[in-house]
């Protein structure tokens, strides 16, 4: 037992002190403090610089006027946050173009003279309104032309414009009681009713499912990552062993299994490492936008019983695989049918986070090779399997299957670090698990 | 007392007998020379003893144990191919090492570092072993090996591709062993220095042992039918003088197989050249290997 450990952290140092890790720890709090440090600093820097756009009205509606009203409405009460009175959004100058750049020219033309101030900064925009909009003639519209797609600019252009022909056309009628009769029902997502210990009913709470999906996704996803960072690791570091005949050394002080539990051991510890780490991250993040209560600890302590053996499952084929091989060429024939049962998860995902109850997503993440990423994420999803049962037998399914991979990949590591030559195929893998 | 003690064991890969019917036993203390062609069984009956392999058939007992896991930590162990990781630093590495033969933590520099100085390495402690050239890593992996203090040392062709200082070094290392008590089994393909360092001699053929036996008692069995002559330019070739049966050229002299009295052999060459040197000698570690394992070499003869 003391050799596994010797074994385990030996190889955890050498893999904690590799770039790749040491990359993959930063990216963490990069990633985490990007997301809360973004924020503040993309409002602060936002453009508040005036924005001139010119209107030319060929609908004969007066349209370029009211549009002209309408933001000096918004520059006077719109932009400027209500707290503290610091303008947050730029001002919107609407203006019909002069005498001069119209004067004696065809619409054509007109669009050039227009477009070239646009590029050369002396208008942000400029809307062309086509006759007949009024009329809501079929194919009359109005063009918005700008050197960036200014995605608030055009949708507030957009909405007065609609707001003011739409009163043109039902001039003289109550359009505002029109509207109030058209106005739409929201269909707001609450939380299911309950009684609380207090023995009165709850209704009325936000739905935070989405958020809670996103959780759950970004766990399965975290957990994919970290297995699929893990075992390759593993199958590289075993070929290059075996190329190196470094392996025949180990074999010499170690028995093969307990070398393979040390490997498997020390990939734990460097996923856990990470996993934590991620977890701690993403947890920060979300207690700082006031969402901890997302993060169940108990779903933390799935997420570390899966990973622990998830690590083991998928790290034990890898290691075998790596044991079989003279080098990672001969791997990758052999990681093929491996890497569709890792992608498998992956194939049913989008399924299980839509309906993460339906029988389909249930048996799904009951398969051992999914359960970890499958499991997790409907955890995640209120509220949560139907079933309590259902995640202690995918965990229980998938540390038997992983004792299972870990017997047969012993049996493999053992007669394949010592073979050299040709590189086995997937039946005498198969040969040696049973014979050996 | 007996270091290793091999009855009767046999290894197959599929159909092939990789080692037939092998016993062995290697004494206490002893210098063991392990010779063979490539692919003989040599290495399969070294990972063995070293409980890497399996027998098929057959008993193994090392230092006294028929549990040979348990032997492990006992054993060092210098593979034929150099194997260290090449990211480690030398230290790091040689802490593993002796940690995985179950040496403490606080035994552990105190036994590198006398090893480190003695192959003045010290200044290298720290560096990683790619940065290494091949003879330091070469003695990096020797240290490697007796970092432990084993009982039995097993060398797989320990001073290949070294050059003559480091080679000296690192015989000089495994003489000291042998004072100390330490059993070294010595798998090369060099003879002379199998002749020089080895008490005994054993080689595998085919699978087969075909020698194991003290050196003397070898060239003895083998008779004293050769004859070394170093002759002056021009001279004609010897092949086709009656009772010769074999010439080998080292370029400086040529070895006779000679069957007759050298008397009349040296008679005979002397008619036709000048004789600058004429010695009869037993054959050398090397003839025998060749007589037993070269391409005029009869069926396989056990022992």
């Amino acid at each position: 037992m003391s050799k596994i450990w010797t074994v385990a952290i030996a190889e955890y140092v050498l893999a904690v002190k590799t770039k790749a890790f040491v990359i993959s720890v930063i990216l963490m709090p990069i990633l985490m403090g990007g997301m809360i440090a973004l924020k503040p600093l993309l409002e602060n820097n936002r453009d508040i610089s005036d924005q001139k756009i010119a209107v030319v009205d060929r609908s004969g509606g007066e349209l370029v006027a009211a549009l002209a009203t309408a933001a000096e409405k918004r520059n006077a009460e719109g932009i400027r946050e209500k707290s503290s009175g610091e303008q947050i959004h730029p001002r919107y100058l609407v203006e019909a173009p002069d005498a001069a750049t119209l004067a004696g020219k065809s619409d054509p033309e007109i669009q050039l003279a227009l477009a070239d101030r646009v590029r050369n900064g002396e208008l942000h925009a400029y809307l062309w309104i086509e006759s007949g909009v009024i009329e809501a003639a079929p194919t009359a519209k109005a063009s918005f032309h700008a050197r960036s797609t200014s995605g608030d600019l055009r949708q507030w252009l957009g909405a007065q414009l609609t707001e003011n022909v739409q009163r043109k056309r039902f001039e003289g009628e109550e359009l505002d009681a029109l509207k109030k009769k058209l106005a739409p029902v929201a269909v707001v997502p609450q939380e299911l009713a309950v009684r609380t210990a207090e023995g009165t009913i709850q209704v009325g709470v936000v739905d935070t499912k989405g958020m809670q999906t996103g959780v759950g996704v970004g766990l399965g996803m975290l957990l994919f990552m970290l297995i699929m960072s893990g075992a390759p690791r593993q199958l590289n570091c075993v070929v290059e062993e075996k190329m190196n005949r470094v392996s025949e050394v180990l074999l010499g002080s170690v028995p093969p299994f307990d070398l393979m539990m040390g490997k498997l051991i020390s990939s734990v510890g460097v996923s856990l490492t990470l996993g934590v780490l991620y977890v701690a991250g993403g947890y920060g993040v979300l207690n700082h936008f006031d969402l901890g209560a997302l993060l169940d600890p108990q779903l933390f302590v799935w997420f570390t019983l899966y990973t622990i053996a998830g690590v083991f499952l998928f790290g034990s084929l890898f290691t075998a695989i790596g044991a079989a091989c003279n080098d990672l060429n001969d791997a990758q024939s052999l990681i093929t049918p491996v890497m569709l049962v890792v992608m498998l998860p992956m194939f049913v995902w989008p399924q299980v986070i839509e309906e993460p109850n339906s029988s389909f997503a249930m048996i799904a993440s009951l398969v051992p090779f999914a359960t970890p990423m499958l499991m997790v994420t409907r955890q995640a999803i209120p509220p949560g399997p139907l079933n309590a049962w259902e995640p202690y037998l995918g965990l229980a399914l998938c540390v038997a299957m992983a004792i299972f991979c870990v017997f047969a990949a012993g049996r493999i590591f053992r007669v394949g670090l010592l073979s050299h030559g040709q590189a086995p195929k997937l039946t005498q893998l198969v040969k040696w698990v049973f014979k050996s | 007392m007996v270091a290793i003690r091999i009855a009767g064991v046999t290894k197959r890969f599929g159909t092939h007998v990789a080692v037939n019917d092998l016993s062995l036993s290697v004494p206490e203390g002893a210098v063991y020379g392990f010779i063979g062609p490539n692919g003989s069984g040599k290495t399969t009956t070294l990972r063995m003893i070293l409980n890497i392999l399996v027998p098929d058939q057959g008993e193994i007992e090392v230092l006294g144990r028929r549990d040979l896991r348990a032997a492990k930590d006992e054993i060092g162990y210098l593979p034929e191919e150099r194997s260290l990781y090449k990211k480690m630093k030398v230290r790091q590495a040689l802490r593993y090492f002796g940690a995985l033969k179950g040496l403490k933590r606080r035994e552990l520099d105190p036994r590198i570092d006398p090893w480190l100085e003695r192959f003045d390495l010290v200044k290298w402690a720290d560096k990683k072993i790619e940065t290494l050239s091949k003879g330091m890593s070469q003695k990096v992996q020797f240290i490697a090996t007796i970092v432990s203090d084993p009982k039995l040392v097993i060398l797989d062709e320990p001073f290949s591709g070294l050059d003559p200082v480091n080679a000296d070094i690192l015989r000089d290392a495994v003489l000291e062993l042998h004072r100390r008590g330490s059993t070294v089994v010595f798998s090369t393909h060099d003879m002379e220095m199998a002749e020089k360092l080895c008490d005994v001699i054993f080689m595998i053929f085919r699978g087969n042992k075909v020698l194991d036996a003290p050196l003397d008692a070898i060239q003895r069995q083998y008779g004293e039918d050769t004859v070394r002559l170093r002759l002056g330019s021009g001279a004609p070739p010897l092949e086709g003088l009656p009772g010769v049966r074999a010439v080998r050229d080292y370029g400086n002299y040529k070895e006779v197989r000679y069957d007759g009295d050298p008397q009349v052999l040296l008679q005979q060459v002397s008619a036709r050249a000048n004789v600058q040197l004429f010695e009869i000698a037993r054959p050398s570690l090397h003839d025998i290997f060749v007589r037993i394992a070269g391409p005029e070499a009869a069926e396989v003869k056990r022992v």
